[in-house]
């Protein structure tokens, strides 16, 4: 017999599956869009840098505010969501449920619908800058969803964590990020006792959240961070709310310790790591960093003056995002610059928004997108996805693969109103589509 | 598919079926007459297994006749009893009991206390260094130490299977390399699409233009043309050899169906994952015993699967660093220095090589670990050198 619960997540369940089935279905009998040829323009470039490909529908709406408005809107990210959307990712049981409880369903069809709330949120979602950063920050902040319970936190690290801060403070991200329990099981920062320091979450913490492998950071002082943060951990004792944070205070270390220049008085608990992430998180070694791999991010390139910029906005603003971004946007080193190439989930929803596809992001299109080398929260080290392009040049094939299912059809629950399929194929497969 | 009813899908199903019988096949065989096309050079092939995740040395080739090494490790030390011994001092982890028998025919060399001048003990810096074949990871250029050498040694004859990885992203070891291929399977390596899309991909990425993408479209068209002809579904492994279905595994009986069939691959590249044993590394059983036991089982399929072709192949088994000598409260090992390098068929087979530094209190470095007392380019070099000569020349 099943249980009371049970039932009545099965029938949630349907229901709501049922929404997304809608969502595609909405959105497929709409009418086929105007094609037409991008511009070669100013306007193109900064497109298809903020967003997750052209399209007339975008072309559109940037006409319309103009460059200006379109960038301080974006910046924004107010701009409401497509129904079709909302509909879709409400029928993720992977956004709506407790990572707890989420351990009741499948491992694999979790892992579906977060790579399907991915694909249709970077695909659909009108306020794409977010989402280019959304896909930043959550590789800046890597956690690989095949290890341990991750696939079951990752929804709501997302929403909670990287969504919620892509656009806003960094200070409060990685403070926020130092207390996320997926996090500090990912990187071992569980088993950081007294006396027996497991370094990893320390390590990663200045090597790639905060000052850089550059960042001037030494051993000694990883050791020291570590000992700080020995006793945070995930929650995990009877009757307590699981899989939640927890500073642990029996397994602390209470002593001195002194980190990156900062003397950490003895007895602080939990104080002692909160000082110390935000001290690395507002040093100006971080905005250094931050600003060399933001530049690199959307413009393809190093570019000393505008790096300085960026940093200029970090120190000014406390690590403000949105302020961080918005010199880059404009840029000469944006709009001049050489051609970046697409990573494979870059290209995916480049082709997907140009043809003005109607798809549920499910399991047929992550086949094509983990053949192409990305599937989402599937890099199994905290450095994230890499950038540059000759990590990605030599798998073309099965980008040619994608672009012709795509174009003809034939992949499930996938739907291209395509007046030539095979023109359509040619164009996606060429190798200017390869680049933004 | 029954999802798609649209009169589209009808026609590319129709346009398919049509091109499978009469377009395909002349596609293939148009351009260069491939009977013509000699294949690479023959007589050495190189096989690089790399562990990401810095493998534990010490519980692989186990100083056993030290009572160092079970103070440093009450819990993940292996018992000396369990221990397939070599000398009076070292012996392989029960896992690699496989390799025993190679190391008795003289086939396999094996160098303790191997690192790279790293000190940041940081996977991504210890690994980078490795690939690029550099002393740390941002010292020297940006391209990998097998990418130089494919370079320097480039000539006309070279196939489009000259250097493969089996891998989801470009090896850093051979990233720049002339025409690396990356593949999960080479079964993977075939497009299903229909003869105009093939011309046209023929037409845009063959028309000469010097960037990154074209250069790459363009060998992987070749490519396809090549893999067309073989047929590694049905390949049949020699001497009873079997492998296991898993990355590693699948990937080696490619590498060995590849070699056999003469078809230029000269580099092979493959990695496996699962080394970074921080917590419950287990000792004679664990995981870090059951993920060594996956590796031996391959490679001693792979090296029997060979036959006396293994000869002409150096297989080299490394890893971007070790780990400390004292076990950690989380019974796992946190990062260190150096670890052990596995060499089959290279030189000094039947030996243990290299200066053994020791894990005595007053041995170690400053933070407890095994000194990298032998540089892993100086180890590479003289396994590969004599029959790969330039290989001395790629260290930066």
């Amino acid at each position: 017999m099943i249980s009371r619960r049970e039932a009545l997540l099965a029938a949630a369940g349907v229901a709501i599956a049922g929404c997304g089935r809608l969502a595609t279905e909405a959105r497929r009998r709409k009418p086929a869009p105007e094609f037409r040829a991008k511009p070669k323009d100013r306007s193109a470039r900064i497109i298809d840098r903020m967003t997750f490909g052209w399209s007339v529908e975008e072309a559109d709406r940037f006409a319309a505010l103009g460059e200006q408005e379109y960038i301080e809107r974006q910046l924004k990210a107010d701009f409401d969501e497509p129904l079709e959307l909302t509909l879709q990712l409400q029928s993720l049981d992977c956004l709506r449920m407790h990572p707890v409880e989420l351990m009741e369903i499948p491992r694999g069809r979790v892992t579906q619908q977060l790579q399907s709330a991915a694909i249709v949120r970077a695909t659909y979602s009108t306020n794409q800058l977010k989402e280019r950063l959304v896909d930043f920050w959550s590789n800046h902040f890597n956690i690989y969803a095949g290890k341990v319970d991750g696939t079951f936190f990752k929804g709501t690290e997302e929403e909670q964590f990287v969504r919620k801060h892509a656009l806003g403070n960094f200070g409060d991200m990685t403070k926020a990020m130092s207390k996320s329990p997926a996090m500090l099981v990912y990187l071992d920062n569980n088993q950081n006792y007294q006396g027996h320091p497991n370094e990893n979450y320390a390590r990663e913490l200045m090597e790639l959240h905060t000052l850089g492998i550059d960042g001037g950071y030494t051993q000694k002082d990883i050791q020291e961070l570590a000992r700080c943060l020995t006793g945070w951990t995930m929650e995990n004792r009877f009757a307590r709310p699981k899989g939640s944070f927890r500073f642990d205070d029996s397994k602390h270390d209470p002593g001195s310790k002194k980190v990156f220049g900062l003397n950490v008085p003895a007895s602080g608990g939990i104080k002692d790591g909160e000082m110390v992430v935000d001290h690395l998180a507002h040093h100006e070694a971080t905005g250094k960093y931050l600003a060399k791999k933001l530049v690199k991010f959307f413009t393809g390139a190093r570019n000393p003056q505008l790096e300085q910029e960026v940093l200029n906005q970090f120190v000014q603003t406390r690590g403000d995002i949105a302020k961080m971004v918005r010199p880059i946007l404009t840029s000469p080193a944006l709009i001049e610059g050489p051609p970046i190439m697409r990573r494979p989930f870059e290209l995916l929803c480049a082709a997907l928004r140009v043809s003005g596809a109607a798809t549920d992001g499910g399991p047929a299109l992550q086949g094509h997108l983990k053949r192409m080398g990305q599937p989402m929260y599937e890099w199994p080290l905290p450095d994230g996805y890499p950038v540059d392009q000759l990590s990605w040049a030599t798998n073309l094939l099965p980008r040619w693969q994608f672009v012709y299912d795509l174009a003809h059809s034939r992949i499930p629950n996938t739907f291209v109103k395509a007046p030539n399929a095979e023109l359509m194929a040619q164009q996606l497969a060429h190798p200017d589509f390869q680049y933004a | 598919m029954k999802h798609c009813s649209s009169f589209e899908l009808a026609m590319s199903r129709r346009t398919a079926l049509k091109v499978g019988a009469s377009g395909l096949i002349p596609w293939l065989l148009s351009g260069s007459a491939l009977s013509q096309v000699k294949l690479g050079k023959r007589g050495h092939n190189l096989v690089v297994i790399f562990l990401r995740g810095g493998s534990d040395g010490l519980n692989m080739l186990i100083p056993y006749a030290d009572d160092n090494y079970y103070r440093a490790r009450p819990s993940v030390g292996v018992a000396a009893n369990k221990v397939e011994k070599l000398t009076d001092y070292f012996g392989l982890h029960p896992s690699l009991k496989p390799f025993k028998t190679w190391y008795e025919k003289g086939e396999l060399c094996l160098t303790p206390a191997v690192g790279s001048q790293d000190r940041t003990r940081s996977h991504f810096e210890a690994m980078l260094a490795m690939e690029r074949g550099a002393a740390t990871g941002h010292s020297g250029t940006a391209n990998g130490w097998l990418a130089r050498y494919l370079t320097m040694t480039q000539s006309e004859q070279d196939g489009p299977l000259r250097s493969v990885a089996w891998a989801d992203t470009m090896p850093d070891s051979l990233r720049g390399a002339p025409s690396p291929l990356v593949v999960q399977s080479v079964t993977d390596f075939r497009l299903d699409t229909d003869t105009k899309f093939l011309n046209s991909l023929d037409q845009m990425y063959k028309k000469g233009e010097d960037s990154l993408v074209h250069r790459a479209g363009e060998q992987t068209l070749d490519a396809l043309k090549k893999i067309e002809q073989l047929d590694p579904k049905n390949y049949k492994p020699s001497g009873g050899a079997t492998y296991a279905d898993d990355y590693l595994g699948k990937g080696l009986k490619e590498v060995s169906a590849l070699i056999k069939s003469d078809l230029g691959l000269e580099i092979a590249c493959l990695e496996t994952t699962g080394w970074d044993t921080h917590v419950a590394q287990g000792a004679d059983t664990g995981i870090h015993a059951t993920n060594l036991a996956a590796v031996a089982n391959n490679v001693q399929a792979f090296l029997t699967d060979l036959g006396e072709r293994r000869k002409e192949t150096t297989v080299v088994i490394m890893t971007e660093f070790g780990r400390r000598i004292e076990e950690n409260a989380g019974l796992g090992t946190d990062h260190g220095r150096a670890s052990v390098m596995m060499v089959f068929n290279g030189v000094n087979g039947g030996k243990i090589d290299g200066t053994w530094p020791g894990i005595g209190k007053d041995q170690v470095d400053e933070v407890g670990d095994l000194k990298p007392v032998n540089d892993y380019r100086e180890v590479l070099t003289k396994h590969l050198s004599p029959r790969m000569p330039e290989i001395a020349r790629v260290w930066s």
